[in-house]
């Protein structure tokens, strides 16, 4: 395994030198009526990472695409006046391989989630879970942390958080951790039956321990302190192979990964990428609180997953 | 308006030129941290304290870090539990302010506190409001609640939110504007928690509470950032401007806020409401200009429920 990814300009780079090997990204960006994820987008496109489509009112797009230098005609430009056909383009597009990258413009995540998970859709692969892992560029921490699921799963059960686990480490290995350090993430590091979140934290990580999850770390419960500062974890006697230095924390439910992730973005001023995976390709989403900047990052980490998917 | 923790020490520290000194009653003070913050608040002129404890451990722990111990009353009570309750009994009596947690569990800290004999509960629901004041933020923000109710009804959310509220208003925010928490800005029968906002709306509005202003369900963007909450088309008082953050599990709140205090250098301050006294708490991990905050937050709230209390007597 090649060098462990701990920023985002080095994930871009990555992802480049994979594009000049295995050829460009064909990323469609769903909505593409809003000027920061075309701003995004061609950046990527610019700098040979993607081979852009984009979906969305023609005349708007165009006006869009001028202003940052691109000549309309050259560029793929597939008409659609209302976000509903813009998800069913999109949607058809990826389960004929037309497309590797699916990028959420200005439709809605639910809107996209709902077409997706519905019926002959062709975007599930089985009974894979679909979920939504993010990553964070930290000027404290020394690599990327991932989080997960701050926008598809609701509430989920054990067996959801482990298969939740497992998309999360699957990009984590993505990032070239080889065995990556996961916390389940509570209010407290010990184990309370009155609290339930401690008690699906340690289930999880005692599977791992049985090796019923394999090649990585996991700990749980753990409260966000102990999981990412070592010298609490110390502190708080709290020794294992995870505690103070996590890959990846997962979240007991959607409200608490949601507010952690903008909290993320909006206080701490942190870099942020966001992907749905587990489906056919994967989905970059950017929250409304993003930059153009992550945006660009979700495209980069995009990519990365979806030139991996590629034989 | 109190915009930051210099301010709420500040604010503190003018009560006790004024002559409102509060007294802070610490129980089973035997506690290294707890006696370095009492210290502290103490030089700084933010509060007087009494502390009841095995006088012999204080001793010998001050000691241990050179702390002097002039001007603080020590009280010898080597029983842990004698301790709570000759700590609270002292607040009962109105002779303290503030009841501080030392070496001694939260839960038999709020039994006592609790405790019949006392008449001390004020809500059906003690909650835990952490006020945060983040560099990247103009104001002050509180979350509600990470550190007390650990799957909160709707009876307890409302409760949680006239908590809060007590909180914002001894900071000087009128109205206190509060966001109900939730991962989509609608209500969803898919969310339950959406849901709840709803009920918390609907009773506040019943109720037509004072002294605040409630909007829900709404993200933590659109909560606290007016931008965002243009860009989404999300129109209220609250929307971008919210003072506090009410979480659907203590999860949500704990660990939103830490990621605040971890990464954002957000100073910290958290107290225990419900009862006719606040209830103030310091954790071994928080640093000292935290646990200094912690102290004065709660002199303040202890300052708002005396007043209070005159004018409705």
């Amino acid at each position: 395994m090649s060098d462990q990814i701990v920023r985002f300009d080095q994930l871009l780079a990555r992802a480049l030198s994979l594009a000049s090997n295995k050829g460009k990204v064909r990323a469609a960006l769903m909505g593409a009526d809003d000027s920061p994820h075309v701003e995004a987008l061609l950046k990527a496109a610019k700098e040979g990472l993607v081979s852009p489509i984009l979906i969305g009112p023609q005349n708007v797009v165009e006006r869009i695409v001028v202003q940052y230098g691109f000549p309309p005609e050259k560029l793929t430009i597939i008409d659609s006046d209302n976000h509903s056909h813009t998800i069913a383009t999109a949607v058809r597009l990826a389960s004929e391989n037309g497309v590797d990258l699916l990028i959420r413009g200005t439709v809605t995540t639910v809107g996209v989630l709902n077409r997706l998970f519905g019926k002959n859709s062709g975007f599930r692969i089985g009974k894979n879970l679909v979920s939504f892992v993010s990553a964070f560029e930290l000027p404290d921490y020394p690599r990327l942390l991932l989080l997960s699921d701050s926008a598809v799963n609701i509430a989920p059960d054990v067996t959801k958080k482990i298969a939740i686990v497992q998309n999360a480490l699957s990009v984590a290995r993505l990032l070239g951790v080889d065995k990556p350090r996961v916390a389940m993430l509570a209010a407290v590091e010990v184990i309370y039956p009155a609290m339930p979140m401690t008690l699906d934290g340690a289930v999880v990580s005692k599977m791992a321990d049985k090796g019923q999850i394999k090649n990585c770390f996991i700990d749980g419960p753990l409260s966000m302190d102990v999981a990412v500062l070592p010298e609490v974890a110390k502190q708080k006697g709290a020794v294992s192979e995870v505690a103070g230095r996590a890959d990846i924390v997962i979240a007991p439910n959607i409200e608490t990964a949601n507010s952690l992730y903008k909290a993320m973005a909006m206080m701490v001023k942190a870099k942020t990428a966001g992907v749905v995976v587990g489906g056919k390709v994967p989905i970059a989403i950017s929250s409304r609180c993003d930059t153009v900047d992550s945006m660009h990052n979700s495209l980069a980490l995009g990519s990365l997953i979806a030139l991996n998917n590629r034989s | 308006m109190i915009k930051s923790s210099a301010d709420i020490i500040e604010a503190a520290r003018k009560l006790s030129q004024d002559g409102k000194r509060r007294r802070v009653a610490v129980a089973a003070a035997e506690d290294a941290d707890v006696l370095g913050a009492v210290r502290s608040a103490y030089d700084d002129g933010i509060c007087a304290a009494s502390l009841y404890g095995d006088e012999k451990k204080i001793r010998d722990l001050a000691a241990k870090q050179n702390l002097s111990l002039d001007h603080l009353d020590i009280i010898n009570q080597p029983d842990p539990h004698q301790s709570v309750m000759q700590a609270v009994e002292l607040a009962a009596n109105g002779q303290a302010d503030v009841i501080m947690k030392g070496f001694v569990s939260t839960s038999d800290l709020l039994k006592g506190v609790l405790d019949k004999r006392f008449n001390l509960r004020a809500s059906p629901t003690m909650s835990h409001v952490a006020v945060l004041d983040v560099p990247s933020h103009d104001r002050l923000l509180m979350i509600t609640d990470g550190g007390m109710v650990v799957k909160p009804t709707v009876d307890q959310k409302y409760d949680m939110l006239k908590n809060a509220v007590m909180v914002g208003r001894a900071l000087g925010i009128s109205p206190v504007k509060v966001a109900l928490s939730s991962a989509a800005d609608h209500v969803s029968s898919a969310m339950p928690q959406s849901l709840d906002c709803a009920q918390v709306m609907k009773r506040a509005a019943e109720d037509r509470l004072e002294n605040c202003e409630v909007a829900g369900p709404m993200g933590f963007d659109v909560a606290f950032s007016p931008d965002v909450a243009a860009h989404v088309g999300i129109q209220n008082s609250v929307a971008g401007q919210a003072d506090v953050y009410l979480t659907g599990s203590i999860e949500e709140g704990n660990i939103t806020a830490k990621s605040m205090i971890i990464f954002a250098n957000a100073v910290f301050a958290g107290v225990i409401v419900g009862a006719k006294v606040p209830v103030s708490l310091v954790s071994r991990t928080d640093p000292v200009l935290g646990k200094k905050t912690s102290i004065a937050l709660a002199c303040l709230i202890a300052d708002l429920y005396r007043r209070e209390g005159k004018e409705q007597r």
